[in-house]
């Protein structure tokens, strides 16, 4: 299949179309452009720079797979764009009403916002949507010189000995046997003197970077959380401005997280709950709690009577300062999330994407510069994360998550005692993969939602495959799929006796994991078409095919063609 | 072989329509459009006859209205496909049109090129409406085949040969050159751009035509032209929850029949 394979050679080729890599490529046309300028105007003697640049993204367009909450931090994004107001920044609407809220079973307390250290005061924030600040984004990058490559998704890492020569794209036009359609045609090779990966948390290729090169050598494993959030348009009363965060009720004692709810114009709502992906309990199901939470009286008030518009499930990482690689190779670089770059109490990540990719772009303008790409060279990368921000916050916050494996309100002291002073262990360890942390049914820790499941009412309340249709998720059916159970005999003789059911079937938030038949003819199917490509399956699939290097059962590959079609999220 | 093809961008099929408070149009901020598919269906079957006669040129043409989002976007797709030259009509005065003023200003500018085959979609998948196409015929006095799913292009007879799906069979159509075809699927498998496809296709300048270019009278075309008013869109009834009918196979079987025939009213 090789042998028709065409090649692409550009300079730079970013590999995802999220916040870290948009930022990096528009700050990196803005260096270059200054760069020319003074070339022109005789004030230097190196050559003038016309790099190509590439950008591939799996999505119908870059914001057709983002999500996030999203109360956005403009820290990074006033040093990269000043007068961005007067560029068609797409946010209006600042956080004017923040809390934080307590949830009982019925109730709720306020918890003071003194509580909450100055720097984390979300005032100067902004709600929007991921999806369009990434349209953005893209609109501006394109303007300047950038090629952009939709509906292209990357499959491989090509290398040339130890140095990463770019990537392969995925076949598009194969039938379901993997057979080609009339219309096959094969990848591309493209070719790049530095690729940069941004793919978001758990990137197909940027894991394959990460094993490959052993950066998590003497650092902590990655910690993930699953976000899901759906936007609810109500008929009327709709709170622009409102950013509430909840912790307590519909989680158990031992689930890490919370619940959020935006309100955002047009008499809509973000409603999303983030839960800790080292749960123990087989059965936990994220899309169920959060339409427990939204079941709750204090969201009630808000969402009654409305409708849902629009789902969407991401996963987060959460390790924070101790499971960050090393973000460089010899002709590579991890930003944003597919780095580990994101905040756990101040819940936000997107400002350290964009700081990551200005920092990128940095790195590489003066890699080009000096016509030099080796990893020593790229090497100056992580010395800029150290000494910004990102890191700086990263450190301070480093104990935060680890204080709430002693349970939730030791968690809420501690983790809050660290959050303020720094406090707490300097070096990584005491963390296991969250796969890791599944218990058989009979021994988990469950809260009382088994005993309390909700209620769907076809309104406000919807089923998992109600919200998947939200999802504007689409693959096309006769595609091979890109989801495989490498055994998959282990899962009704190993896994299921295991865990006393099929975790997948819960943890999965589309519905793409399901068990069929009964008894000994039973199976695990994969609908592959629901899936809206948020990792959790290869996060918290808990079955080891290879001991020793763990390799999970599930195999979860980017398809080709495919994947949620977001709308506001 | 001169061969032009008329594409109009549209929301893409999954897309979830709401209203506009007014109930006259449907809410477009927000929605990611695509080039229609079956336009799609056209854009490929020139590219296979001028791939298979091994000469010819391409021409993409669309219309820029309220109703699409970005036609240059959807020009570009199809010269990243491999046509080989894109028009894009627009003018003010174009606004507020049916699909007769559309027919017109389409018609207008094919006057102005030359051409051996037409191509549209059979219908656009946003109004559905499937009458623009063979209007253009009509305007331009030549034969059109609608709805057609397999075609063969006979270069020496100057003729062309269409297949059309009809109810128990297949219909076989022979039209003279010049001639007008709307698409079905099942006509071909379109192709996805390639790389260098949309590098290329990112350099190239559009061609845009106006209302001058094309002379046409301003009050012929736009609202002031149109035939048709729309009055008010509505949304289709909700679906009502579905129902399990609980019991043994057999028992079940027996209840479902019961229903559908008593309660749905269908057998």
């Amino acid at each position: 299949m090789g042998e028709d394979r065409q090649i692409l050679a550009v300079d730079i080729l970013f590999v995802g179309g999220g916040p870290a890599n948009l930022s990096a490529a528009l700050r990196l046309t803005q260096l270059i452009a200054s760069h020319n300028e003074q070339v022109s105007a005789g004030n230097t003697s190196s050559p003038p720079l016309e790099p190509r640049i590439a950008l591939i993204e799996k999505g119908h367009d870059v914001g057709a797979h983002a999500i996030s909450g999203a109360i956005f931090d403009p820290i990074a994004l006033e040093e990269l764009l000043p007068d961005y107001r007067d560029r068609g920044f797409p946010f209006s609407l600042h956080v004017t009403q923040q809390s934080l809220q307590y949830l009982t079973t019925d109730g709720n307390v306020r918890l003071p916002n003194v509580l909450i250290p100055p720097s984390y005061r979300q005032d100067r924030c902004y709600i929007g949507s991921l999806q369009k600040l990434n349209l953005w984004l893209a609109e501006l990058v394109e303007a300047a010189g950038l090629y952009l490559f939709h509906e292209t998704c990357g499959v491989k890492i090509l290398y040339d000995g130890a140095r990463v020569r770019g990537v392969l794209t995925g076949d598009k036009g194969l039938d379901g046997d993997g057979g080609r359609k009339a219309n096959y045609q094969p990848g591309t090779n493209i070719h790049a003197k530095i690729t940069v990966f941004g793919e978001g948390p758990y990137g197909t290729l940027a894991e394959d970077l990460i094993h490959q090169f052993k950066l998590r050598e003497s650092r902590n494993p990655q910690s993930y959380a699953l976000g899901v959030k759906e936007v609810i348009r109500v008929k009327s009363g709709g709170s622009p401005g409102l950013a509430v965060h909840t912790i307590g009720y519909p989680l158990g004692p031992r689930v890490f997280g919370g619940g959020f709810c935006y309100g955002l114009d047009d008499n809509l709502f973000a409603v999303g709950i983030v839960c800790a992906l080292d749960w123990d309990d087989p059965q936990m199901d994220a899309q169920v709690q959060l339409q427990r939470l939204k079941k709750h009286p204090f969201i009630q008030r808000f969402i009654k009577g409305g409708e849902v518009i629009a789902y969407g499930a991401k996963t987060l990482p959460e390790g924070g300062y101790f499971a960050v690689p090393r973000p460089y190779v010899d002709g590579a670089l991890l930003v944003g999330d597919s780095a580990g770059l994101l905040n756990v109490p101040y819940l936000k990540g997107i400002h350290y994407a964009m700081k990551s990719g200005i920092l990128a772009a940095e790195t590489m303008f003066d890699a080009l510069l000096r016509n030099d790409c080796s990893a020593s060279e790229l090497s100056s990368y992580e010395a800029r994360l150290a000494s910004s921000y990102v890191m700086q916050d990263l450190y301070q916050v480093r104990n935060f998550r680890r204080a709430f494996a002693y349970g939730r309100l030791p968690g809420l002291l501690l983790g809050g005692l660290t959050m303020w002073t720094g406090l707490g262990p300097a070096k990584p360890g005491g963390v296991r993969e969250d796969f890791r942390h599944l218990r058989p049914l009979e021994q988990a820790v469950r809260g009382r939602w088994v005993e309390d499941p909700a209620q769907y009412d076809a309104g406000v309340l919807v089923d998992k495959l109600t919200d998947v249709y939200h999802s504007g998720t689409q693959h096309r059916e006769d595609q091979p799929s890109h989801i495989r159970i490498l055994d998959p005999a282990r899962c009704v003789t190993d896994c299921i006796p295991r865990f006393g059911d099929a975790p997948c079937t819960h943890f999965c938030p589309a519905k793409v994991y399901e068990l069929v038949g009964e008894g000994a003819t039973s199976r695990i199917q994969i609908n592959f078409a629901n899936c809206v490509h948020c990792k959790t399956c290869v996060i918290k699939d808990p079955v080891d095919v290879i001991s020793g290097d763990h390799i999970q059962n599930i195999a979860w590959r980017a398809p080709a063609e495919g994947g949620p079609r977001y709308q506001g999220l | 072989m001169k061969l032009i093809v008329c594409i109009k961008q549209v929301p893409a099929t999954e897309s979830k329509l709401a209203m506009t408070r007014d109930g006259t149009d449907i809410e477009r901020a927000g929605l990611t459009f695509v080039v229609n598919p079956y336009d799609e269906f056209a854009v490929e079957e020139a590219l296979q006859i001028r791939e298979r006669l091994g000469s010819g040129d391409v021409t993409v043409l669309s219309l820029r209205s309220h109703a699409v989002q970005n036609p240059e976007q959807a020009l570009r797709t199809c010269l990243a496909m491999g046509a080989d030259r894109a028009i894009l009509l627009s003018d003010p005065a174009f606004d507020g049109g049916d699909n007769y003023t559309t027919a017109l200003v389409l018609a207008a500018a094919l006057r102005r090129l030359s051409f051996d085959l037409l191509l549209f979609g059979k219908q656009a998948v946003d109004d559905d409406d499937g009458a623009v196409g063979i209007q253009v015929a009509e305007l331009l006095g030549i034969p059109h085949v609608a709805v057609v799913n397999k075609l063969e292009v006979d270069r020496q007879n100057k003729t062309v040969v269409a297949h059309r799906q009809i109810e128990g069979g297949i219909e076989v159509v022979e039209a003279p050159l010049p001639a007008l075809i709307t698409c079905q699927k099942g006509l071909n498998e379109p192709r996805y751009p390639s790389l260098p496809g949309i590098m290329n296709a990112k350099q190239r300048l559009l061609e845009v035509w106006n209302r001058e270019t094309i002379e046409i009278a301003s009050e012929a075309v736009g609202s002031g032209g149109a035939e048709l008013k729309l009055v008010r869109l509505e949304p289709p009834p909700p679906r009502p929850i579905g129902r399990i009918i609980p019991d043994d196979a057999a028992a079940a079987v027996q209840e479902l029949v019961r229903l559908l025939h008593e309660e749905a009213k269908v057998i």
